[in-house]
C-alpha cells in the first residue's frame, strides 16, 4: 500500500486512527493494536513476506535477549552477518555473481529473487539496535515491543531509520495526552506537506524525466534535453523527503516523534554539509556504524591515520552507494561523493574556504551531475546525458519542463519541511486547516488521475 | 535538528483554550477533507462520468469522451447496438455503419488502439454482461493474440478498474479524468457541448499524411522440423473458454488482418509454422457455432505487396478494410453452421504462394 494512494489516504490511515483512539484506553492492547496494522500495510504488498519480516523479528530479538543474558558479543556479531547475509542474497546475490561472471568468464546462474520490500531499511534496523544494545546505549526489550520498533508502519518500508533510544520508549505511550491536538495537527501539516512534495512536484519532475532518460538509452542526446535530466537531483529530493514528511506526520498522530531526515539539503554550502542535510539518518547510520569502526586508529596505527581515514570515507561511500542498489553505477555515485567529501576536508585543512555562493554552486552542481551516474543503469547511458550538456536546451523544451525551474527553484529557496510546518502551526489559526483540506482534495484528484507512481526509495 | 516537538502551550494561562482551539482546527481539516471529498465522490456518483449505468444517478445521455478506453465502457452497454467490432487499431477501419446495414445487425466500433488481448477480453465481457440478447461479435485478431506469453505486458495502460467490479470502480472514481467527463457530461445535458459519436467509428487515414515507406522484411528463422512443438497459445484458450460461455445464437467472426509482406514470416520458417497453428486454432474455435467462422487476411497476396494499400506494415488501408467487411458480411448472414474454411484457407508451412485477394480461399467458402 503507497501512503501516496486513495486506499490508504481514505481508508487505511483514518481506520488506523480511529482504531487506535479506542484502544488507547486500554494501554496494554496499544502496541499489539499498532503491530497488527504494521503487518497488514507490510503485508498488503506482498502477504508471502510478512514471513521474512516475522523471521527476521524473531532471531534478532532472541540474539539480543541471549546476548542480555550471557553478554556474549558473538550473539550479536552472528545476528548482524545472519542480517547482512539474507540482506546480500535478496538485494546482492545476482550482482555479485554477475559481476564475477563478467570478470572471469564463469557462467552462474541468476537467483531473481524478488527484492522484499523495505528490507535495506529494517536490515540497518535490525543491526542499529544490535549495535547499540552492545555498546549500552540500548536496552533490552518485549518481542512485542521490538517488533514494532522494526516494522511501525510509517518507517518499515523507507525509513527514516530511528535510533533505538529515540522512538523504543515512545511506543505504547498515550497518543491522546498532553497536547495531541497540536502534535495531530502537526502530523496532519507534515502528511500533506509531504504529499505536495511527491505528488505535486516529484511525481510532475519524474514523468519530464522519464522519457529523456529513456531516449538516453539508445543515443546521445544532442537536442539541449540532457540539461533537464539533471533535475533528477530534484525529483528524488522531493520524492524521497515527501515519504519522510508523510511518514513522520503519520508517526505524529499515533504519538510518535520519528527522526527528521531532510534538512533543506539544496542550501548547503559544502558537500560536507550538503551530506549533513540530506537523508540525514542514514548519514548518522553510515557514520556512527560503518565509517567510526572502519576509521578506528587501533586497525592502521598512528603513523597511517591520514590514509586510513581517506580510506573510510571511500569505502563508507562506496558501501553508502551499493546500499541503493545492486548496481556499479550505484558504487561509482557513492564512490565520486567519497572522492568529493575528501577533497573538501583536504581544500579545508589547507586554503581558505571560498565564497559561500562558489560553495554552494559547486556543491550543488555536483550533485545534480553525479545523479545522473545514480539515475542511469549503465556509464554508456550517462555518457550520452553527459555529452549531450554541450547543447544547451531551446525555449520550446525549456518551457515543456517548467515544472523542473519550479520544483528547483522551491527546493532551494524553502526551509525545511519541519520548519515551515511549526511556522504555519505556531498558533491554531483556522484558515489553516480549511486550505490544506482543499489542498489535500486536490492532491486526492491528482492521484487518482494519474497512475500511481511508486516512491523512488521503495526501490532500495 | 533537534526532533522535539513539545508544546509550548501546555504552560500556557489559557492552556484548555489553545486546546480547544486545536481541537476545532482539527476539526476544520477533518471538515474539509473528509466533507470535500464525500461531496465530489457522491456528485460523481450521480453524474456517472463514464456512464456505466453501476448506481442510479441524474440519468444523464452522451458522453463527451473521445478516448475509446474509457468511451467504450458506455458504448459496450448501449442497448442500442446488439454487435461490435473488437480489436485494436488493426480493426478500427471496419465500418460499423456499413457492417449495420448490410449484415442485419446494430453495430458499435469497440476497438481500442495499442491494446492486446486482455483488454479485448475484458471488453467483451463487459459488453456481454450488459446485454440480455446480442447478435454478433467481430474479433480482428492481430499477432498478439498468437503470443505464446500468457501475462503479457501492456502497450499502454488501460483502465481495467472501469471494467471491473463496483469496489474497483469506486476506489478509482475521483480523479481528475473523473471529473473532466462529468463536466462534459454536464454540458451535454445544458446543451452546450456536441456528445461523441455513439457508434465509435474512426477513419485513421483521413489523418495519414504521409505514404507509408517500407522497411525490410524481418527475420526469421528457419524451422528445424523433427524438433518443433506447436506453440502454447493462452491467448487463444482465453478466447474460447469466453466463447464457450455465449450462447449459440451470437455470431462471431474472427478475422485476422492483412498486414504489409515484410511482416510476414518466411515460408518455412518457424514463424510460420506458429502462425499456421494459431490460425488452425482460432479457427477451430469457431468451427461449431452458426453464422460464424474465421477469415484470414494475413497472407503473402498481390495486395500485401502494394504498400499504397496500408496506411504502415501493420495497418491496412480502406480498400482492405473494404475487402474484409465483404468476407464479414459474407459469414453474418450465412445460415451455415460453423463455416470454418480453415481447411481450405489456411496454407500448411512452406506453402506460402503469392495470390491475390480475390483468389483466397476464404471468399471460395462464403455461399
Amino acid at each position: 500500500m503507497l501512503f501516496n494512494s486513495h486506499s490508504f489516504l481514505l481508508a487505511f490511515l483514518p481506520g488506523a486512527i480511529v482504531v487506535y483512539a479506542i484502544i488507547n484506553r486500554y494501554p496494554r492492547l496499544r502496541i499489539p493494536c499498532l503491530l497488527v496494522f504494521s503487518l497488514l500495510f507490510y503485508g498488503y504488498w506482498n502477504p508471502s513476506f510478512v514471513l521474512l519480516l516475522v523471521a527476521s523479528i524473531l532471531v534478532n530479538w532472541f540474539a539480543a535477549r541471549q546476548f542480555a543474558a550471557t553478554r556474549n558479543g558473538a550473539f550479536i556479531t552472528a545476528a548482524i552477518v545472519l542480517n547482512l547475509a539474507v540482506l546480500g542474497l535478496f538485494k546482492y546475490a545476482d550482482f555479485f555473481t554477475g559481476s564475477l561472471a563478467a570478470l572471469g568468464g564463469v557462467s552462474i546462474g541468476r537467483l531473481d529473487f524478488v527484492l522484499p520490500l523495505g528490507i535495506s531499511f529494517f536490515t540497518f534496523h535490525h543491526i542499529m539496535y544490535l549495535a547499540d544494545l552492545r555498546r549500552g546505549r540500548a536496552e533490552s526489550t518485549s518481542l512485542n515491543r521490538y517488533a514494532l520498533y522494526i516494522c511501525f508502519f510509517p518507517q518499515a518500508v523507507a525509513g527514516p531509520l530511528a535510533r533505538w533510544s529515540e522512538v523504543g520508549r515512545q511506543f505504547g505511550r498515550d497518543a491522546f495526552a498532553d497536547d495531541w491536538e497540536q502534535r495531530c495537527a502537526l502530523g496532519v501539516t507534515f502528511i500533506m506537506a509531504g504529499l505536495v512534495e511527491k505528488v505535486a512536484l516529484g511525481d510532475p519532475i519524474g514523468q519530464i524525466l522519464d522519457p529523456i532518460y529513456q531516449a538516453a538509452t539508445i543515443a546521445p542526446l544532442h537536442d539541449g534535453s540532457a540539461w533537464l535530466a539533471l533535475g533528477f537531483g530534484f525529483q528524488i529530493f522531493f520524492d524521497f523527503a515527501g515519504y519522510s514528511d508523510i511518514a513522520i506526520g503519520i508517526g505524529l498522530l499515533f504519538g510518535i516523534q520519528l527522526p527528521y531526515n531532510f534538512n533543506a539539503p539544496f542550501r548547503a554550502t559544502s558537500i560536507l554539509m550538503f551530506w549533513q542535510r540530506w537523508h540525514m539518518t542514514l548519514s548518522r547510520f553510515l557514520r556512527d556504524y560503518l565509517f567510526m569502526p572502519l576509521a578506528d586508529m587501533r586497525i592502521a596505527g598512528m603513523r597511517h591515520t591520514v590514509t586510513q581515514y581517506v580510506v573510510a570515507i571511500l569505502l563508507t561511500m562506496a558501501l553508502c552507494g551499493l546500499w541503493h542498489g545492486a548496481g556499479w553505477n550505484f558504487v561509482l555515485w557513492g564512490t565520486m561523493h567519497g572522492a568529493a567529501i575528501v577533497f573538501a576536508l583536504g581544500w579545508r585543512r589547507v586554503l581558505p574556504s571560498p565564497p559561500m555562493i562558489l560553495g554552494w554552486a559547486t556543491t550543488i552542481g555536483f550533485f545534480l551531475v553525479s545523479g545522473v551516474v545514480f539515475r542511469t543503469a549503465s556509464l554508456g547511458v550517462a555518457w550520452n546525458i553527459y555529452s549531450g550538456l554541450a547543447t544547451f536546451p531551446d525555449t520550446r523544451i525549456l518551457s515543456k519542463a517548467w515544472i523542473v525551474g519550479v520544483g528547483a527553484l522551491l527546493a532551494i529557496a524553502l526551509p525545511a519541511t519541519q520548519e515551515l510546518c511549526q511556522r504555519i502551526n505556531l498558533r491554531p489559526l483556522a484558515w489553516v486547516p480549511a486550505v490544506l483540506g482543499v489542498i489535500g482534495v486536490g492532491l486526492l484528484v491528482q492521484l487518482g488521475g494519474n497512475e500511481s507512481y511508486e516512491f523512488i526509495y521503495f526501490r532500495f | 535538528m533537534n526532533s522535539s516537538i513539545s508544546g509550548s502551550n501546555r504552560r500556557a494561562p489559557a492552556g484548555c483554550d489553545v486546546r480547544l482551539a486545536w481541537r476545532h482546527w482539527l476539526t476544520i481539516f477533518c471538515g474539509t477533507f473528509f466533507g470535500l471529498s464525500a461531496l465530489l465522490f457522491a456528485l460523481l456518483l450521480l453524474i456517472d462520468p463514464y456512464d456505466t449505468g453501476r448506481f442510479p444517478g441524474f440519468g444523464l445521455v452522451g458522453i463527451g469522451d473521445n478516448t475509446t478506453r474509457t468511451a467504450d465502457a458506455s458504448r459496450g452497454r448501449d442497448p442500442q447496438f446488439n454487435a461490435a467490432v473488437i480489436g485494436s487499431s488493426t480493426g478500427q477501419l471496419l465500418d460499423p455503419y456499413r457492417l449495420s446495414r448490410e449484415a442485419g445487425f446494430r453495430f458499435a466500433q469497440l476497438t481500442i488502439a495499442a491494446t492486446g488481448p486482455q483488454e479485448q477480453l475484458i471488453l467483451m465481457r463487459w459488453v456481454i454482461s450488459h446485454h440480455s440478447q446480442y447478435g454478433a461479435f467481430v474479433v480482428v485478431t492481430d499477432p498478439l493474440w498468437c503470443s505464446s506469453d500468457p501475462d503479457l505486458p501492456l502497450s499502454r495502460p488501460f483502465p481495467f478498474w472501469l471494467y471491473g467490479s463496483d469496489l474497483d470502480y469506486l476506489a478509482h472514481l475521483l480523479s481528475s479524468r473523473s471529473l473532466d467527463r462529468a463536466a462534459w457530461r454536464i454540458e451535454i445535458a445544458l446543451g452546450i457541448r456536441k456528445p461523441a459519436d455513439p457508434v465509435g467509428y474512426f477513419n485513421y487515414m483521413n489523418q495519414v499524411k504521409h505514404a507509408f515507406v517500407p522497411g525490410p522484411p524481418g527475420p526469421s528463422a528457419r524451422i528445424d522440423r523433427d524438433n518443433w512443438l506447436p506453440p502454447s497459445l493462452p491467448w487463444v484458450d482465453r478466447l474460447r473458454a469466453f466463447l464457450a460461455d455465449l450462447p449459440q445464437s451470437v455470431r462471431v467472426v474472427i478475422a485476422m488482418p492483412p498486414v504489409y509482406f515484410t511482416l510476414l514470416p518466411q515460408p518455412g520458417s518457424k514463424q510460420a509454422a506458429d502462425l499456421d497453428a494459431c490460425k488452425a486454432a482460432l479457427a477451430k474455435i469457431v468451427s461449431d457455432r452458426q453464422g460464424s467462422g474465421f477469415l484470414d487476411f494475413r497472407l503473402d497476396t498481390e495486395a500485401a505487396h502494394d504498400a499504397v494499400r496500408f496506411a504502415d506494415a501493420l495497418h491496412s488501408g480502406e480498400g482492405l478494410a473494404r475487402q474484409m467487411e465483404d468476407a464479414i458480411i459474407a459469414v453474418l448472414r450465412s445460415d451455415e453452421v460453423g463455416i470454418n474454411p480453415s481447411h481450405r484457407t489456411i496454407p500448411q508451412s512452406g506453402q506460402y504462394g503469392r495470390r491475390s485477394w480475390r483468389a483466397q480461399p476464404v471468399m471460395d467458402a462464403i455461399p
